[in-house]
C-alpha cells in the first residue's frame, strides 16, 4: 500500500459510515414494464450482458432481449442503457434495429431487437476455416467481400453520425439466411466530436473504464481487432480506429483466421501495438497493399474514411490499380489487360487478322501488278480489273489504320491513368506529404517521358514540379519548350546559381523569388514550394517567405502590421488588408491557412475587422488575443483544438457570456 | 454494523473449522496488514513485528473458536484491540524476562503501558475505519482508468469541479459523475468489507 493511499484512508474515513446510494438515476427514467415480454433462454452472450430469445406478447413475436448479466453491479446500468440509446439512434438497413427499452421487474435494464436467423460472421468464417462444403460454395471471396462491402457501408454512415463503433468483429455481424448484414454489439462504441449529448464524453465511457474489465479485472476486448491506440492509448480513438479493425475484418474474412491468431493474448496485444502487420501469402498485391495502409500503427497513415478503404476495395474488384499499392506502369497496363479482357482478346485477334490481311492482299496485288505490266503491252482490257484490286488494297490499308488506332486508344487510356496519380500527388498530396509526393510525382513523369519522349505537355509538367523542388538545375538541363511555363524557365535560370549545397535557396532568396511571381496561377504554386521547403528544411525562419506568399496573395497589402515573435511564438496581426491567409485559388488548394508554417502558440489581433478566423482555425494556437480588435467571437472558436486561452474585451466577453454560458476555455477580459 | 449475516456466520464457522486452511488463508490476508498498522502505533520495533503479529493471529483464532454468537456481547473492536494489547504486552514481559539484555526494548513496554484501554479502542477505532477505506479503494481502482481514481480523489478534496475539469481535460459534468460512480462503487466496497471482516 502507497503512503498516498495511507492517507487517503484517514483523510475521508467518514466513507466509513456512508451508507450505499440507491440505483442509477439514468433508470428512473423507465417504468416497469414485466407483463410484455415471456423471456426464454439465452441466445447469445456478450461482455456483460446476455441476449434472450423472448416472446413479445403485446406485438405477438419474438424478439431478442439483451440484459445485463446478474452478476453485473448497478453502476454499469447506465452503461447499458446508453448503448441501447446509441443503436437506436443509428438507422441504417446494416444496423440491428432496436426496439424498445425499459425495465424489467428486477429493475435490470433490458432492450429488445430483432431475432435474427442466420448465423455470426464468426460461425461462417469458422465453417470456412473448416473446409465445410456448402459454406463455401455460398460464400466465395466475391461473396465476402460483398459482405464487408456493406459493413463499410454502415459503419461509414455511424462515422457520419460521429459514432464509432470500437468493438468490429466478426462475433458482432449477424448474417441472415437471406444475405441480409447486420452490425450488432454497439456496447463500445463512443461518439466523437461535438455530440448532442453532453454526457457522453472520453473519460465517462473509457472502454477500459467499463467494458473491457468484467468484475474480474481481464481485458475484454477483442485481441487481433483492436486498434494500437485501444492498446496503449498513444492516440485518441477515432474513426480510424474501426478502419483498423475493419483491415483487421478484411484480414480474417480473406484467410479464414483472426490476425495473429495462434498468439497468446499477451503477445497478440504486443505485436498490435507494436504495428506489426500480418501479411497475407498467395493473395493480390493490390489486398495486402490495401491492409497494410488500413493497419498502419499511426492513425494518420490510414485511410482518411471508411468511404476511402470502401473505394480501394471496389477498385480492387472492379479491377483498378489501388491508391496505397502504389502501382506502376506495368501494373496498371496489367490490370487494364484484366479487367477488359474481352476487348483485348478482340485487339490481338483484329491485329493478327489484318496484318495477314493486309499481307494478302498485298501479296496478291504485288503478283496483280506482275500481271498488268505482263499484259499491260498487250491489252488494256484488264485495266478495270487492276484498278478494281488496287481498291481493294486501299480498303485493306484502310481497316488496318483503323485498328491500329484502337490499340493506340487503349494505351492513350494508360496513360490518362498516369497523368490521374501524378496530379493527385502534385496538386493534393502535395499539402502534406510533399517529398514523397514530388518524388512520385517526378519519377511518374519521368517514366512516362521515356515512353513519349516529345510530349510538351509532359515537359511543361516536369518543369513545374522541379520546380516545386527548387530543382532549377534539372530544368536548365530539360530540352524545353517553354510555353505556359516560361516565366518558371526564366526564374529557374535566374535563381540555379543562388541554391545552397543543400539544393535549396536561402529563405532571403526563396522570398524574393515568390515576388517576382506575377500570373495568378503562381498562388497554389507558391504554398507547394513552402510546403516542399518546410519538409526539407524545417528549422529555417520562414517569416521572410510567409510574408511574401501573403503579399502575392494580398497585392492591396502595404506588408505592414504583421509581427512574429520567434522566441515567444507570437504572431500579431494588425492589418486590414491581410484578406487572404488562405490560397485565393479555390481549386486544387491546400484549404489550410499559410500561417502554419510558422510555429504560433499565441496569435493577437489588432485593429481588425477580419479576416475571417474560418481561415485559420487549423493552427495549434494555445492562446487567442481578439481584444483590440472587432472580431466577434463566434462559433469558428470551438474549431481551435488547441486553445487554451482566450482573450477578450468587455464587449465582446458579454456576448461570449451570453452565447457560450457553458464553455470551458479560460477567458481574460481586458 | 453490517446486515449481511449470513457471510459473517459462514466465515465464523469457517474459522471454527480445524481443516479448513483457505479459512486460515483468508483469516491471515484480512488481518495481517491491519495488525501490522496497529503494531507501529504501538511504536513496535520493526524485528519484533513478525513473531508479535503471527501471535496475534494464532490468538485471535484461538478465541474465535471458543466464540459463540449468541453469546458473547463484546463489541468486535473491542475483543480485536484488547487481543492485540495483550498479546503485544505478554510478548514484550517474555522477552525481557528471558532475554536479560533489556536495552533494546525499554522504551517500547513503557511506551506500550502508556495507552489506557478505551484510548486503544479509540485508536484501532480509527485505523481500522482508514484501513478498509484503503483497502476499499485499493480493491475497485483496477474497475477504473487512473484518471477516473484521480479525478474522485482530487473532487473528495473538495478541489473546485472547474479546475479539475480543466486539469484533466473533461467537461464538468463528466468529473460530477465521475465521482459519484467512484463513490458509490466505494461506499459498497466498503460495506462488503465491513460485513466481511468485522466478525461480529
Amino acid at each position: 500500500m502507497t503512503i498516498a493511499s495511507d492517507d487517503f484512508g484517514h483523510e475521508f474515513s467518514e466513507l466509513y459510515q456512508e451508507a450505499e446510494s440507491e440505483n442509477c438515476e439514468s433508470l428512473l427514467n423507465y417504468q416497469i414494464e414485466s407483463e410484455r415480454y415471456e423471456i426464454h433462454e439465452v441466445v447469445a452472450s456478450g461482455g456483460m450482458k446476455n441476449i434472450h430469445k423472448a416472446l413479445d406478447k403485446k406485438c405477438e413475436r419474438t424478439v431478442a432481449l439483451a440484459t445485463p448479466k446478474q452478476d453485473i453491479d448497478e453502476s454499469f446500468y447506465d452503461v447499458f442503457l446508453r448503448e441501447a440509446k446509441l443503436t437506436a439512434r443509428l438507422d441504417h438497413p446494416n444496423i440491428m434495429p432496436i426496439h424498445d427499452l425499459g425495465l424489467r421487474e428486477t429493475g435490470q435494464p433490458y432492450f429488445t431487437m430483432d431475432l435474427k436467423s442466420g448465423d455470426s460472421l464468426a460461425t461462417i468464417i469458422q465453417k470456412l476455416a473448416d473446409g465445410d462444403t456448402t459454406y463455401l460454395q455460398i460464400y466465395n471471396t466475391a461473396e465476402l467481400i460483398n459482405i464487408f462491402i456493406k459493413i463499410c457501408d454502415a459503419i461509414a454512415y455511424a462515422h457520419e453520425h460521429n459514432v464509432i463503433h470500437l468493438d468490429i468483429k466478426p462475433e458482432n455481424i449477424q448474417i441472415g439466411h437471406y444475405g441480409e448484414v447486420l452490425i450488432c454489439d454497439w456496447g463500445l462504441s463512443k461518439i466523437i466530436g461535438e455530440a448532442d449529448y453532453d454526457s457522453l464524453d472520453e473519460a465517462l465511457f473509457n472502454p477500459d473504464l467499463l467494458n473491457n474489465l468484467t468484475q474480474h479485472n481481464r481485458i475484454k476486448g477483442t485481441p487481433g481487432y483492436m486498434s494500437p491506440e485501444q492498446i496503449d492509448h498513444k492516440h485518441p480513438k477515432s474513426k480510424q480506429s474501426d478502419i483498423y479493425s475493419l483491415a483487421c475484418l478484411l484480414y480474417t474474412l480473406l484467410k479464414f483466421k483472426a490476425p495473429f491468431s495462434g498468439f497468446s493474448l499477451d503477445e497478440t496485444l504486443k505485436l498490435t501495438s507494436e504495428g506489426r502487420i500480418p501479411y497475407l501469402k498467395k493473395f493480390p498485391v493490390a489486398l495486402n497493399a490495401v491492409i497494410n495502409k488500413a493497419m498502419a500503427r499511426d492513425p494518420e497513415d490510414r485511410y482518411e474514411s471508411v468511404i476511402e478503404l470502401k473505394n480501394e476495395l471496389k477498385n480492387y474488384t472492379n479491377g483498378y490499380a489501388t491508391l496505397a499499392e502504389n502501382a506502376g506502369l506495368i501494373q496498371e497496363a496489367k490490370l487494364f489487360v484484366k479487367r477488359n479482357k474481352a476487348s483485348s482478346t478482340i485487339i490481338l485477334i483484329s491485329l493478327i487478322l489484318v496484318t495477314c490481311l493486309t499481307l494478302f492482299f498485298i501479296g496478291r496485288l504485288q503478283g496483280k501488278i506482275d500481271q498488268i505490266k505482263s499484259l499491260h503491252a498487250v491489252s488494256e482490257m484488264n485495266r478495270d480489273e487492276a484498278i478494281g484490286n488496287a481498291q481493294k488494297a486501299r480498303e485493306a490499308e484502310g481497316l488496318a489504320e483503323e485498328r491500329l488506332g484502337e490499340v493506340q486508344k487503349s494505351s492513350e487510356q494508360i496513360k490518362k491513368l498516369y497523368w490521374q496519380s501524378i496530379r493527385n500527388y502534385s496538386d493534393r498530396f502535395v499539402y502534406q506529404t510533399p517529398a514523397i509526393s514530388m518524388h512520385q510525382a517526378i519519377s511518374q513523369l519521368n517514366e512516362l517521358k521515356e515512353l513519349y519522349p516529345n510530349d510538351a505537355y509532359l515537359n511543361i509538367q516536369l518543369i513545374y514540379n522541379y520546380f516545386i523542388c527548387q530543382k532549377f538545375n534539372e530544368i536548365n538541363q530539360l530540352n524545353r519548350n517553354p510555353e505556359l511555363v516560361s516565366d518558371l524557365v526564366n526564374l529557374s535560370e535566374k535563381y540555379a546559381p543562388k541554391l545552397k549545397q543543400n539544393g535549396l535557396l536561402t529563405p532571403h532568396d526563396f522570398a524574393h523569388l515568390i515576388r517576382e511571381f506575377t500570373i495568378n496561377e503562381r498562388y497554389n504554386l507558391a504554398e507547394k514550394m513552402l510546403s516542399y521547403y518546410h519538409e526539407r528544411n524545417s528549422h529555417a525562419d520562414l517569416l521572410p517567405v510567409v510574408t511574401a506568399i501573403l503579399k502575392l496573395w494580398n497585392p492591396q497589402w502595404d506588408q505592414q502590421g504583421l509581427k512574429y515573435d520567434p522566441n515567444q511564438h507570437h504572431l500579431t496581426l494588425a492589418s486590414n488588408d491581410i484578406k487572404n491567409l488562405s490560397s485565393p485559388v479555390h481549386y486544387l488548394h491546400s484549404k489550410l491557412t499559410i500561417l502554419r508554417f510558422l510555429k504560433v502558440n499565441k496569435l493577437s489581433f489588432y485593429e481588425v475587422q477580419g479576416p475571417q478566423i474560418a481561415q485559420i482555425n487549423d493552427l495549434k494556437i494555445h492562446t487567442l488575443d481578439l481584444s483590440s480588435s472587432s472580431i466577434l467571437p463566434y462559433n469558428e472558436l470551438g474549431k481551435f483544438r488547441h486553445l487554451e486561452k482566450l482573450i477578450l474585451n468587455q464587449k465582446q466577453f458579454k456576448l461570449w457570456k451570453q452565447m457560450y454560458p457553458k464553455s470551458l476555455l479560460k477567458v481574460t477580459v481586458k | 454494523m453490517p446486515s449481511n449475516w449470513n457471510t459473517r456466520y459462514t466465515l465464523l464457522d469457517r474459522l471454527k473449522n480445524d481443516d479448513d486452511q483457505e479459512a486460515w488463508e483468508d483469516f491471515k490476508a484480512y488481518y495481517d496488514p491491519f495488525i501490522l498498522i496497529m503494531l507501529s502505533k504501538f511504536n513496535i520495533a520493526h524485528d519484533d513485528k513478525d513473531d508479535l503479529v503471527q501471535e496475534i493471529l494464532l490468538s485471535l483464532w484461538k478465541s474465535l473458536k471458543q466464540f459463540k454468537p449468541d453469546e458473547n456481547r463484546a463489541k468486535f473492536r473491542t475483543w480485536f484491540s484488547q487481543i492485540i494489547y495483550c498479546r503485544s504486552m505478554d510478548f514484550y514481559r517474555k522477552k525481557s524476562s528471558s532475554d536479560k539484555k533489556v536495552e533494546s526494548l525499554t522504551k517500547d513496554p513503557t511506551a506500550l503501558e502508556s495507552f489506557t484501554e478505551p484510548e486503544i479502542e479509540k485508536i484501532f477505532q480509527k485505523e481500522w475505519e482508514a484501513h478498509i477505506v484503503n483497502v476499499a479503494l485499493e480493491n475497485i481502482s483496477p474497475m477504473f482508468s487512473g484518471k477516473a481514481i484521480d479525478v474522485f480523489k482530487m473532487a473528495m478534496k473538495n478541489t473546485e469541479t472547474n479546475t479539475i475539469a480543466k486539469s484533466f481535460d473533461l467537461k464538468t459534468n463528466t468529473v460530477i459523475q465521475l465521482k459519484n460512480r467512484v463513490k458509490n462503487r466505494l461506499v459498497k466496497e466498503i460495506q462488503t468489507l465491513k460485513s466481511e471482516r468485522e466478525l461480529f
